[in-house]
């Protein structure tokens, strides 16, 4: 897969976790989930699970 | 003498109806609400059959966002914010979208057990070891007080969110606790009601316990027998009702529809003891609980229409007539219209009081009083001598 397929993937899992007041354009490769796009922080770990299912990859504990 | 309470908005997701005109208009005909369900034919269950809500993919949308449907897997939940918000609506209230809470605002809005599939799911993903991929949102959609927790979220409430719990009493306890605490003076309007899983794992404990009816897998409309001979236990059910209560002076501030006020009521408990057990009537409670309703609400037996009862369709039907014939001292002509809703919609358990207080409001708008289904064989025996049919 292609560096910019996966970034095109990763954007399409984070942006249903985006506020209404953030657009899925403000998301950059160095965007903090939490203090930049305003993402509740209870999310992280929904957001790992969406990434381990779409890459089929485990991140560990 | 507290404050007087009102009921100024309604919302309801029925087995025979989702929303107030589809439930009334199903409740004027007489319709069932009650149908075969394939899943627990496959389970192998005696009773084969349920009342379950009708909910379109689409209206889901209107009341979840796409974030939230992910995962979503509690029916209860789904039914209690779908009568919770509509409740809302009608009262012509807003969500609170400000930075404070609305402390004016609460939640009283009672389950038995929440979204038991996804505890389902749960308990697979821990025992096979992966207790870190179960997601945020598995213990909203278990706890007990998962609905209240997500009404006063959706809704920005600020005053007392909480869920009571107390079997087929949870959605009429619910509506008295809210009117107790608006009538002290310390809330001014109360989203109450109490939702109720569709769900093989909440209905399987009455399935083994032999109390439901086995008879009516193929004619599931005549199931439901309440006040009949031929009653055979009760047909489970699901669903959600909501209500709002508001203290008369908010309402009138506002302007608010006053669909009813509530002049009082009572709870007790048979204590389990004498005739009583957890799941049999103690009948002295029974008649005191009301005796004092009557009493609390300040009005005369005579002054009372129409009594929407419990009435669930086992053979406990007969002694609930005979304790409201001896509590109210009236009998035959002078004994009031008696119905039950449960002939249509089944026994909707942590439901069933809420949808039935909805649907007994209903028949003051509607200035009617709905119809029995499926009593044409009147139990002989005790109903001749209080009630004429």
């Amino acid at each position: 897969m292609q560096e910019t397929e996966k970034y095109q993937k990763l954007k399409d899992i984070i942006q249903i976790y985006l506020p209404e007041d953030v657009s899925v354009n403000d998301i950059q490769p160095s965007s903090n989930f939490v203090t930049e796009l305003n993402i509740n922080s209870a999310n992280l770990v929904d957001i790992i699970l969406d990434v381990e299912d779409t890459f089929d990859i485990r991140l560990g504990k | 003498m507290g404050r007087r309470v009102v009921i100024t908005g309604m919302g309801v997701c029925a087995p025979n109806g989702v929303g107030l005109s589809e439930f009334s208009k199903a409740l004027y005909q007489g319709k069932s609400g009650i149908r075969f369900q394939s899943r627990l034919k496959a389970l192998e269950f005696g009773c084969q059959i349920a009342g379950e809500p009708l909910i379109k993919d689409n209206l889901l949308e209107q009341y979840f966002t796409p974030l939230q449907l992910r995962g979503l897997n509690a029916s209860g939940l789904v039914y209690g914010v779908i009568a919770g918000k509509d409740a809302w609506d009608d009262a012509g209230l807003k969500p609170n979208i400000g930075k404070s809470p609305n402390w004016d605002h609460g939640i009283i809005f009672g389950t038995g057990m929440s979204g038991a599939d996804k505890f389902r799911e749960a308990i697979y993903k821990v025992d096979n070891k992966e207790v870190r991929r179960l997601g945020s949102t598995t213990v909203v959609q278990t706890m007990t007080s998962g609905i209240s927790a997500y009404l006063g979220g959706m809704l920005g409430c600020g005053n007392q969110v909480t869920s009571n719990s107390s079997a087929c009493t949870t959605g009429t306890e619910s509506v008295l606790m809210a009117y107790d605490r608006i009538a002290s003076g310390k809330a001014e309007v109360l989203l109450t009601g109490s939702c109720s899983d569709s769900d093989p794992y909440i209905w399987g404990g009455f399935d083994a316990m032999r109390i439901l009816p086995r008879d009516y897998n193929d004619d599931p409309g005549a199931a439901s027998r309440p006040m009949s001979a031929s009653a055979q236990g009760f047909v489970p059910g699901s669903g959600a009702g909501a209500l709002v209560l508001e203290s008369l002076e908010s309402a009138k501030k506002r302007g608010a529809k006053i669909y009813a006020e509530v002049l009082g009521g009572e709870i007790n408990s048979g204590g389990q003891v004498g005739e009583g057990s957890m799941t049999a009537p103690n009948s002295e409670a029974v008649q005191r609980c009301i005796q004092r309703a009557v009493q609390n609400a300040g009005i005369q037996p005579k002054d009372i229409d129409a009594i929407n009862g419990h009435l669930t369709a086992t053979t406990k039907d007969a002694l609930e007539i005979s304790n409201w014939s001896k509590a109210l001292g009236l009998q035959g002509e002078r004994f009031p219209y008696i119905n039950s809703f449960k002939g249509m919609i089944g026994h909707c358990i942590a439901a069933a009081g809420s949808i039935e207080c909805v649907g007994s409001i209903l028949q003051l708008e509607e200035g009617v009083i709905y119809g029995n289904i499926n009593c044409d064989d009147l139990h002989p025996r005790d109903y001749q001598n209080y009630i004429h049919s």
